[in-house]
């Protein structure tokens, strides 16, 4: 405190200043009690924010938060952000600074076109009917081909049989429809009787015979070889009929 | 842009329906595919719950009430089918408990731009230690920024009890950021 370096100073002024009453009329003793005045006032405004200070508490680092915590709310407000924005920015501030004052985003990345290609295309098209289940065995695929097979060979030596003259040219044979009518026995005994291991059946195998033509079949069989099929599986005749 | 109200109108006609549906589904795809993926973390996890939302959502849009709104429903399915699916791949690997912090962690490590000094990096490892629920949370306070108001529609909790989750959330993850 410097009340009594301000009192020293103040009565060398009034004294040099005394001398100019001539031309300026002041009250008496104005300078001689003028210093002890200003100096009184001067201690209350101290006092007086020294008190301030005390009474109201300021968070920790509060003033190293306020002006990030001012800019970005302006930011938001320049963005045009909502209230939420703010409301959730400001919460942030206060549970977590570090994490607020940085905006992290996420790492993880997309393919361009992920977006683009329409997941609402794949929803609602109907996806192609399965072929129903025809047999209940865990041998599926290996029955189904067999089945496929047999009835290829059939329908391939039926137009054999009733060569010359009549071709079923472009004829697809009703696979679905024929394999229902096929009973699971025949259909191991068959597998089991050629010795058909799984590397014979594979999905591209079923597929194409899925598509099968007749007329193809029948070109890529000789003579011999559907009479000697015939021959061998007179069990399967008894579904000739049905095929 | 279509507005949500326009989209289940145009939905309620026959004619329309499929043009409706493929609004719908433009306007929220890439919203629900980052509460998704955030959760799940894996592109192919995601696209599979994803899908799966979109398939609820074309079965039962017809029935939405329209008692909430459209966004606030979605999300709400989006959850759920995600912590279905969540709770079924604990199931399938049967894990010991703390699986589900160290699995997430593990998988967000596996990512191929992994950088573990970078700070998205390392809050993503922050939230994965989160249990399930505060993840849940603060994803949706932070990233979306969504009010508590809507979070209590589709987490089905008090605002509350969402602000203390959050608060807990984000103090465990700023502690982590600070010391890692």
């Amino acid at each position: 405190m410097n009340r009594g370096y301000n009192h020293i100073k103040l009565d060398e002024i009034a004294e040099k200043v005394q001398n100019m009453s001539a031309y300026y009329a002041i009250p008496e003793n104005y300078f001689q009690e003028l210093p002890s005045i200003i100096a009184d006032k001067i201690s209350i405004a101290i006092i007086k924010t020294e008190e301030k200070n005390s009474l109201y508490q300021v968070p920790q680092e509060y003033f190293d938060n306020l002006e990030a915590s001012i800019l970005n709310k302006i930011n938001i407000s320049k963005t045009g952000a909502n209230t939420t924005q703010l409301q959730s920015k400001t919460e942030l501030l206060a549970i977590a600074p570090t994490l607020a004052n940085n905006k992290i985003g996420m790492p993880y990345t997309v393919d361009d076109k992920y977006f683009q290609q329409s997941l609402a295309v794949n929803i609602v098209t109907p996806k192609q009917a399965k072929v129903v289940a025809l047999l209940k065995n865990s041998n599926f695929k290996k029955l189904f081909a067999a089945a496929s097979i047999i009835t290829i060979l059939f329908a391939t030596a039926l137009v054999w049989q009733n060569k010359p003259g009549k071709t079923i040219a472009n004829t697809t044979i009703n696979l679905e429809d024929s394999l229902s009518k096929i009973p699971e026995v025949a259909l191991q005994d068959y597998v089991q009787n050629h010795g058909l291991t799984d590397t014979d059946f594979s999905n591209d195998m079923v597929e194409t015979l899925l598509n099968a033509n007749v007329e193809e079949h029948l070109q890529s069989y000789t003579d011999e070889e559907l009479k000697t099929f015939l021959k061998e599986n007179e069990q399967l005749n008894n579904f000739k009929k049905r095929i | 842009m279509n507005n949500d109200k326009e989209i289940l109108e145009q939905f309620r006609d026959a004619a329309l329906q499929h043009t409706a549906f493929g609004n719908l589904v433009k306007k929220y795809q890439e919203k629900l595919y980052w509460h998704i993926r955030r959760m799940l973390i894996e592109h192919e996890d995601t696209n599979d719950v994803l899908q799966n939302v979109f398939i609820k959502v074309w079965k039962s849009l017809a029935q939405f009430r329209e008692d909430s709104q459209l966004y606030t429903w979605l999300y709400r399915i989006a959850t759920n089918e995600c912590l279905t699916y969540m709770e079924q791949q604990k199931k399938r690997q049967s894990v010991p408990i703390d699986y589900e912090e160290n699995g997430f962690c593990d998988k967000v490590k596996a990512a191929s731009n992994f950088d573990a000094q970078q700070l998205e990096w390392k809050l993503q490892i922050a939230i994965q230690k989160l249990p399930e629920k505060q993840r849940l949370v603060f994803n949706l306070r932070y990233f979306d920024e969504m009010p508590y108001e809507e979070m209590s529609k589709i987490l089905n909790t008090s605002e509350g009890a969402l602000k203390a989750s959050y608060h807990h959330a984000a103090k465990k993850i700023e502690e982590f950021i600070i010391n890692h």
